[in-house]
């Protein structure tokens, strides 16, 4: 009967999207997993785009922080106690395949809508596969045998890991999206075609066991982007909401603030990892380590110990030792100017003795940029974008294909792109004398930085030559340390160039005696800990006809 | 022919009035007028008159040669020929087949509680009711177990034909207007309400006027309501146990409070501190230390805020809780001649919350009447309105965030406020997370949840024949809903919130029902009953909500508190709507024969908008049948037996009950602005994206729940004794719910859909007593015992086990629906003791045959150990399973009665017994998370070295897996509570100044509870733990957790209640 033909009120239905204005709506809807969250009210902490909490602090660039009994889930990832029954993993479980879903419901819709014009049909084609790509990829870095989804999966969320090849599916889904794709967009939020072309150059040396034929194609595609694209001038400009669209920056997280969402599209992930000081309320997660700190010193001649271990170096002396400019870009220290906030101080930690004196600092907008309110911690909602891939990250994994494929002087030129504008500027004084006003970054010499001693060279001509390609290999992966520290790529790297064990297994045995907690790590296993645990809770759901189809990952 | 006349009286001399009159034989009667007085022409001498009234047992008298006979009716102690609403139709009592209870209304009245459901608790065998102590705080009433799973497994309530359900849609309903009340509890006897009958009919009819004089009543108390037990008998209160049990966990801190370990000092400032600089060029071993030398001048809010410690300890929870003053009074009057009666009442109740600024107040008025203009038309009206206030506790019941749970997590060396008098707070590194719980308290007091209901019903009976009666019935329930809530700064915490907030929310429901009934009623032969009765009803739900929210309010005083984008930054807008419609016809046909054998059938047929037509109807068929063997010849010689009769039904009932709006489609759009959209082109515009959000299921289709009831009624000693017993099984399958899918399927809501099936056995047994020891001595007892089992026997689709409220943020999944499982089983590790010695970690690492591999992640000496499940001998997710049962083995209610002379006396005993608790608490309680204050315990009975039979782990800030869900959080939750003791004296007032009775009371509730549980108040409601699937309220998918749980009080009441 007609009395119980009730109209749905109150939402879209499918076919009121199919159109192109429809379609490219659900695109912006796959867009916006970017950040990690959707749900109002979801605190999705470890599906951070920044990574901090998967890729950056169980390595020895950072700690947990805050205090002992705050997150000791993260703890438990930090020193290499994981387990399937950890909680805060499952969240980048959840958003990164919710993010997959929204890039294949994207690709569906398209498939049955009409008079979609023939260039912005490739167009959002080629962006929804590298969306897919793009959250797979965050996947399989974490959990490595991740089943792959695509459209033609329709309904059907389960399936099994056995056998998988994510990351290959991934390379062939962007594969298909560069020739998809213009050369530039309009919209800076959207993927175009270099973004694609340097996202695969990364992909392909994500791979297991890269040879000269994978470094030959990630060269390929790498090149292009480096010849095309110029660095920042100064660091920090791609950190800060006046220049994050930079042309640097292939491709980001367009983070948003006041924009009536209640600040979820503001950095609310990154909340957490404010300093506990009072002008942000908390909490202080993910320090930078000391190893870090030390890993940003440089000898007379503005260059890293030649060895590149820095397990056994000494801890920075602030007032003797030269350092890179780059560390107070990237770390929070006590009496240098931690932006125009102010000079950071011993009161915006929560438990030095827990987890050091250091904030991170990458992801802390200016003070006069303001915030986003609603929320519980308005004070940390800002509009930085986070950038998932930027020249200087594709210029080291070029330097890597350079270096495997031998062109150890072509390396070398682009480590010292990067050296060269890490001389270009560091942290200011926190206020002009004359004007008062804060300045925020400045010359590398300004004769009112007295909190440290800027140095930082390019490595003369002929050093990777001079020093063959086990030199030149290390120096290139120092220099993503450095460059690249506290942007959640650390882990992966390791894990990648199979060096986690000795790196991290040294980095855990000197931090014990600064970290009592560290006693409690468990040693790091390049096998056991190839792969996070996949969360009990997907564990349980991936079942068919009564029996579990998603493997854990050996031997969790 | 000569005329009889007469007056009959009750039992105390009353006129009675509408009294049937019959002679024997013949279908010549009448009624007794307002007098009590009636007249009837009689043929002979030989005539006899049968003298009937419901409730009452009836007389037949010889009429002989007299012309007066005054009659006096004694009340029918059997009460089994009483009339009760069952369906549609009212049924004698005796001739009932299903499982109904029938609550007595007065014996529920004597308890003074503000709800209905509070009252209920206990009263009735196979209902369990679950109730916090927040006033005005909705209860849980479950009939024979969790019978559904979709967010509803209230029962039915029809209140005067209005149809209500929902867990707080009986907070507005004055309890003191009901006056008869029925419980259906199987399916044989609710299956006549089909599609909402599943969760059990709860069938109230308020009081109606009766002819006669104006009766005016006055029923009221006041009374005092003290907190039983508080967190102050728990925790930690002098601040150096608290810094003895910091330092052990984390010796940094032994620098903060100075001393030693063992004699920790208290400073006098706590904040701002300093740093101690221990000289090195890193500093990362730096200390903070107790400021000295503060200059309380330089104090300014809220920059330099300055805290002086509290060094003997701030009892937090005295400084929120206090006794209140509970008040109720009531007005009735009814009245009415023979054909027009009409019964009024007007209520007030106020319940002060002992925790402070919390409160309930509710105002309510009724007007029942009805008209028999002629002989064949009945027509009435029931209307009731009430508005009704509440403030809740902040945050609610159920969440880390609330006002409880400051309490337990604030340090006690933080006093209530800074030395200016601004509120102080836990600002010290190294102290707690927590919100000052004052200022919990004190800020919410204005956020206050403002409900309007009204709910009428009229209806029109016409007899075409002395048989065949058609009754039309409309009824409408108008709800409106407002709820402000504002958020305040807060500098003296130590996670700093500097902006205000604030949202409305106001709700709308419109719902309606139209019933229309044909029923035939006729005794053929003298031995043949027969009722048939049919009918059509139309449903309709409207729901309407707009909710809004703005920040950074310049002004946020009262009377400026309104969303005003003029002074505010805007946040959030939302606006929905939902209507759901529903159809039914219905078929009942019950036969009796010569009041020994019964039979019922019943036949629904339902059809909702909430499913796609191809599943839309819904067919729900139920059968009974009864044996009163006592009317058998072969019984006749047991005397002792008045009645004795055999029950058995079969029926199904369904539910289509879907707490979401429009779940058969796929909904695109977006949850909030920043679900789907985003700013692509830089800056802060957002770009308009959408995407599904939540899934839909176009093949969801009615949740069955098939019942099996056999059932025993007997009435021994003239009714002295009365006894049921009931047992049941109670299948359901469909059942409707909406777990998460596999992670593949992303953050959408998921769809509710047809998970799993679950089934119920138990019994009910009601025994009562009613008696007279001596002439002046009355005694009387009555015992409800229920058993159920409840167990998920069946997960559709592939899941083997399903996380019905996903996954919690600190411990991940705690809950679990398992095949052969009760639902909402706890989840965790199992522990086995804890580890004494490296010798036995050694011996576990060992236990797989590979000594170099650890038994389980985090083991250290002095840890829990946990179990292996899977005897893999190591630890790890395959270890994970069910650690406990919410569901009691038992449940009883017990009510002992007294009368001697003009006194009375009751008390009530309530015991629930076999259940097990989550408490939830003790994440902070015992393993402090974010530095809480702790349990006196942790001091005491934490392992150590000395201490190697301690039941907690070691005190060890490294410890991250103490705190993961284990058997640690699983207590037995087994109570036996004096609910409620009751002392009353009626004044031998005879009938001066104008006063029928008078009877003055006193009563005290929750006397005394006895509990090995060591959380402050074992009967628990459902809570609302962590991120909730769909942002929806799981009741009962979270049975059995304690966090937060505002508990009940202790109330001393002194009452009157009077008739004029």
């Amino acid at each position: 009967s007609s009395f119980l033909d009730e109209k749905p009120q109150g939402f879209l239905s499918e076919e009121t999207l199919k159109s192109e204005d429809g379609v490219d709506a659900a695109l912006i809807g796959a867009y916006s997993l970017l950040d990690g969250m959707n749900l109002d009210n979801n605190n999705t902490w470890s599906a951070n785009p920044w990574n901090w909490i998967l890729g950056s602090v169980p390595t020895d660039d950072a700690y947990k922080g805050s205090e002992q009994t705050d997150f000791p889930e993260i703890t438990q990832l930090e020193i290499y106690q994981w387990s399937a029954g950890n909680a805060i993993m499952n969240d980048k479980w959840v958003q990164s395949y919710e993010g997959v879903k929204r890039a294949n419901n994207t690709l569906k819709l398209m498939s049955q809508t009409d008079g979609i014009a023939g260039d912005k049909q490739k167009t959002i084609e080629g962006e929804a596969r590298f969306l897919r790509a793009y959250y797979h990829f965050e996947l399989y870095k974490v959990w490595g045998n991740v089943p792959y989804f695509t459209e033609a999966d329709g309904e059907n969320y389960i399936k099994s890991n056995v056998g998988v090849t994510p990351l290959a599916n991934a390379i062939a889904d962007v594969e298909a999206s560069i020739p998809l794709l213009p050369e530039t967009q309009k919209e800076r939020g959207r993927v175009d075609r270099f973004a694609a072309r340097a996202f695969l150059g990364k992909m392909y040396l994500y791979q297991d066991n890269v040879d000269a034929a994978i470094a030959t194609k990630a060269k390929e595609q790498l090149d292009i982007v480096v010849n095309a694209k110029k660095l920042a001038p100064c660091l920090k400009d791609v950190f800060q909401v006046p220049g994050e669209n930079h042309e640097e920056v292939l491709f980001s997280v367009q983070a948003s603030t006041n924009d009536g969402g209640n600040s979820r599209n503001a950095n609310w992930l990154n909340q957490l990892a404010f300093p506990a000081g009072p002008q942000f309320g908390c909490c202080g997660f993910h320090q930078p380590s000391q190893d870090l700190v030390n890993a940003f010193k440089v000898d007379a001649n503005g260059l890293p110990d030649t060895d590149f271990d820095t397990s056994d170096d000494a801890d920075l002396n602030a007032t003797s030792d030269f350092v890179d400019p780059r560390i107070d870009l990237t770390i929070g220290r006590d009496g240098v100017p931690f932006l125009d906030w102010g000079v950071h101080a011993p009161n915006w930690i929560r438990d030095r003795t827990f987890s050091g004196p250091y904030s991170s600092k990458k992801h802390i907008h200016y003070k006069t940029d303001g915030t986003s309110s609603g929320g519980w911690n308005n004070n940390a909602y800002n509009g930085i974008n986070y950038p998932i891939i930027r020249l200087a990250d594709a210029m080291l994994l070029l330097a890597e294909a350079e270096v495997i494929l031998g062109n150890l002087n072509r390396a070398e030129e682009l480590v010292n792109l990067i050296r060269t504008r890490a001389g270009a500027c560091a942290q200011g004084p926190a206020s002009d004398d004359i004007t008062g006003a804060a300045v925020i970054t400045t010359d590398i010499d300004n004769p009112a930085i007295t909190w440290a001693k800027y140095k930082v060279e390019p490595y003369p001509t002929g050093t990777f030559v001079a020093n063959g390609p086990e030199f030149a290999k290390n120096a290139v992966r120092m220099e993503r340390r450095l460059e690249l520290a506290l942007e959640g790529h650390r882990l992966f790297d390791l894990r990648r160039w199979g060096v986690a064990a000795d790196v991290l297994n040294k980095f855990v045995n000197k931090t014990k005696a600064s970290r009592t907690y560290y006693s409690d790590a468990d040693a790091y296993d390049n096998v056991k800990h190839r792969w996070y645990p996949i969360p009990q809770a997907q564990i349980e759901a991936n079942t068919l006809n009564g029996e579990r189809i998603l493997k854990q990952n050996d031997p969790w | 022919q000569r005329t009889v006349t007469g007056r009959v009286t009750d039992e105390s001399g009353n006129a009675m009035p509408g009294v049937n009159v019959l002679i024997k034989g013949t279908s010549q009667g009448t009624a007794t007028d307002v007098e009590g007085r009636f007249s009837l022409p009689v043929n002979n001498d030989q005539a006899t008159i049968v003298i009937t009234f419901v409730g009452y047992t009836s007389q037949e008298i010889v009429v002989g040669s007299r012309t007066s006979i005054d009659v006096q009716l004694a009340p029918d102690v059997t009460t089994l020929s009483e009339l009760v609403i069952t369906g549609y139709s009212e049924q004698r009592k005796r001739d009932i087949t299903g499982a109904v209870a029938v609550v007595d209304a007065s014996e529920l009245n004597t308890v003074r509680a503000p709800t209905f459901g509070q009252k209920l608790a206990g009263r009735a065998p196979g209902i369990t009711v679950s109730t916090s102590g927040q006033p005005g705080e909705g209860s849980n009433i479950r009939i024979r177990g969790i019978s559904s799973i979709s967010g509803n497994n209230d029962p039915l309530v029809i209140i005067d034909g209005v149809q209500i359900q929902g867990d707080k849609a009986l907070a507005g309903l004055n309890p003191n207007d009901i006056e008869t009340m029925q419980i259906l509890k199987d399916a044989s006897s609710a299956s006549i309400y089909g599609a909402r009958a599943n969760a059990g009919v709860i069938i109230i009819t308020t009081k109606q006027g009766k002819a006669g004089k104006l009766q005016v009543t006055y029923d009221g108390y006041v009374g005092i309501q003290t907190p039983v037990k508080g967190y102050n008998d728990i925790l930690i209160k002098d601040p150096r146990d608290f810094a003895r049990v910091q330092i052990a966990k984390n010796p940094n801190m032994v620098h903060f409070y100075g001393g030693d370990a063992n004699n920790p000092v208290i400073p006098t400032y706590f904040f701002p501190t300093a740093t101690d600089d221990r000289g090195t060029a890193d500093k990362a071993d730096d200390v903070m230390v107790p400021a000295t030398n503060v200059d309380e001048s330089a104090y300014n809010y809220p920059d330099n805020l300055i805290m002086r410690s509290n060094a003997s300890g701030t009892d937090w929870w005295d400084a929120v809780f206090s006794p209140a003053p509970i008040t109720e009074h009531n007005i009735g009057l009814s009245g009415g001649s023979e054909n027009a009666t009409f019964s009024a009442s007007i209520g007030y109740m106020n319940q002060q919350g002992t925790m402070d600024y919390t409160y309930f107040k509710r105002y309510s008025a009724r007007l029942n009447s009805r008209f028999t203009p002629g002989k064949k038309i009945t027509i009435g009206q029931s209307l009731s309105l009430s508005r009704s206030e509440q403030v809740d506790q902040q945050g609610g019941n159920g969440n880390e965030q609330n006002t409880i749970t400051q309490t337990v997590l604030m340090n006690t060396i933080v006093p209530v406020y800074d030395i200016a008098g601004n509120y102080a707070g836990a600002k010290t590194n190294g102290f707690s997370n927590a919100k000052n719980p004052v200022a919990f308290a004190k800020l919410n007091e204005n956020d206050k949840n403002e409900d309007l209901r009204i709910l009428g019903n009229v209806f029109g009976e016409y007899k075409i024949i002395e048989a065949l009666k058609f009754r039309t019935s409309f009824s409408a329930d108008f709800r409106n809903n407002f709820l402000p809530q504002a958020n305040f700064p807060r500098y003296e915490d130590r996670e700093v919130n500097s902006s205000n907030s604030y949202q409305e929310r106001y709700q709308t429901n419109f719902n309606w029902v139209w019933t229309n009934t044909l029923e035939f009623n006729k005794k053929f032969a003298d031995v043949h009953n027969l009722r048939i009765l049919g009918g059509y009803e139309a449903v309709q739900n409207n729901f309407r909500q707009n909710q809004a929210q703005v920040d950074n309010l310049q002004f946020i005083d009262l009377p400026v508190r309104y969303l005003n984008l003029t002074y505010s930054t805007f946040n959030s807008l939302s606006s929905n709507k939902r209507v759901v419609s529903l159809a039914s016809m219905f078929g009942k046909l019950d036969y009796e024969y010569n009041d020994k054998y019964l039979v019922s059938f019943t036949l629904r047929r339902d059809g909702t908008s909430d499913f796609l037509e191809d599943n839309r109807w819904g067919v729900f068929p139920a059968a009974s049948v009864g044996w009163r063997i006592s009317n058998e010849a072969f019984m006749q010689n047991l005397t002792f037996l008045s009645d004795l009769k055999l029950r058995a039904g079969w029926g199904i009932t369904g539910n289509q009950n879907i707490p979401t709006a429009y779940n058969a489609y796929n909904q695109y759009g977006g949850r909030t602005v920043s679900d789907a959209g985003y700013a692509i082109g830089g800056g802060n515009t957002l770009t308009r994206g959408y995407t599904l959000y939540r899934y839909g299921n176009p093949d969801i289709k009615w949740e069955e729940n098939t019942s099996m009831n056999i059932g025993l009624d007997a009435s021994i000693l003239d009714g002295k004794i009365g006894l049921v017993f009931d047992v049941y099984k109670r299948t359901i399958d469909d059942l409707i719910y909406n777990p998460p899918f596999a992670g593949a399927a992303g953050n959408a809501f998921p769809s509710y859909r047809n998970v799993a099936s679950m089934e119920n056995t138990g019994w009910d047994l009601g025994i009562n007593y009613r008696g007279n020891i001596t002439g002046d001595l009355g005694f009387n007892a009555s015992l409800n015992l229920s058993h159920y089992r409840n167990e998920i026997t069946k997960l559709d689709g592939e899941a083997t086990s399903v996380f019905p409220a996903g996954i919690d943020k600190r411990f991940g999944e705690v809950n679990v629906w398992r095949v052969g499982y009760p639902i909402s089983s706890f989840y965790g590790y199992t522990n086995d003791g804890i580890f004494q010695s490296q010798a036995e970690l050694d011996a576990a690492d060992a236990a797989d045959g590979d000594a170099s591999s650890e038994y389980q992640t985090g083991q250290a000496i002095g840890r829990y150990r946990r179990k292996d499940i899977n005897k893999d001998g190591r630890i790890n997710g395959d270890d994970l399973g069910v650690i406990g049962n919410p569901h009691p083995d038992l449940t009883l209610g017990l009510t002992l009665g007294l009368n001697y002379k003009n006194f009375d006396f009751t008390m009530f005993l309530y015991a629930s017994i076999g259940n097990d608790i989550y408490n939830y608490n003790r994440l902070f309680t015992h393993f402090g998370q974010f530095n809480s204050n702790v349990s006196k315990e942790v001091l005491t009975d934490s392992w150590s070295e000395s201490n190697p039979g301690g039941s907690l782990p070691k005190l060890d800030g490294s410890d991250t897996f103490a705190s993961q869900s284990s058997t640690a959080y699983v207590e037995d939750g087994s109570y036996l509570r004096a609910q409620n003791v009751t002392l009353g004296y009626t004044l031998p007032t005879g009938r001066s100044f104008g006063i029928q009775s008078l009877r003055f009371y006193v009563q005290t509730q929750n006397l005394f509870t006895i509990t090995g549980y060591s959380g402050l108040d074992p009967a628990l409601s459902n809570v609302n733990i962590g991120v909730n699937v769909d942002g929806q309220n799981q009741n009962d998918g979270w049975t059995g957790y304690d966090l937060g749980n505002y508990p009940s009080s202790r109330s001393f009441i002194i009452g009157v209640n009077a008739r004029f």
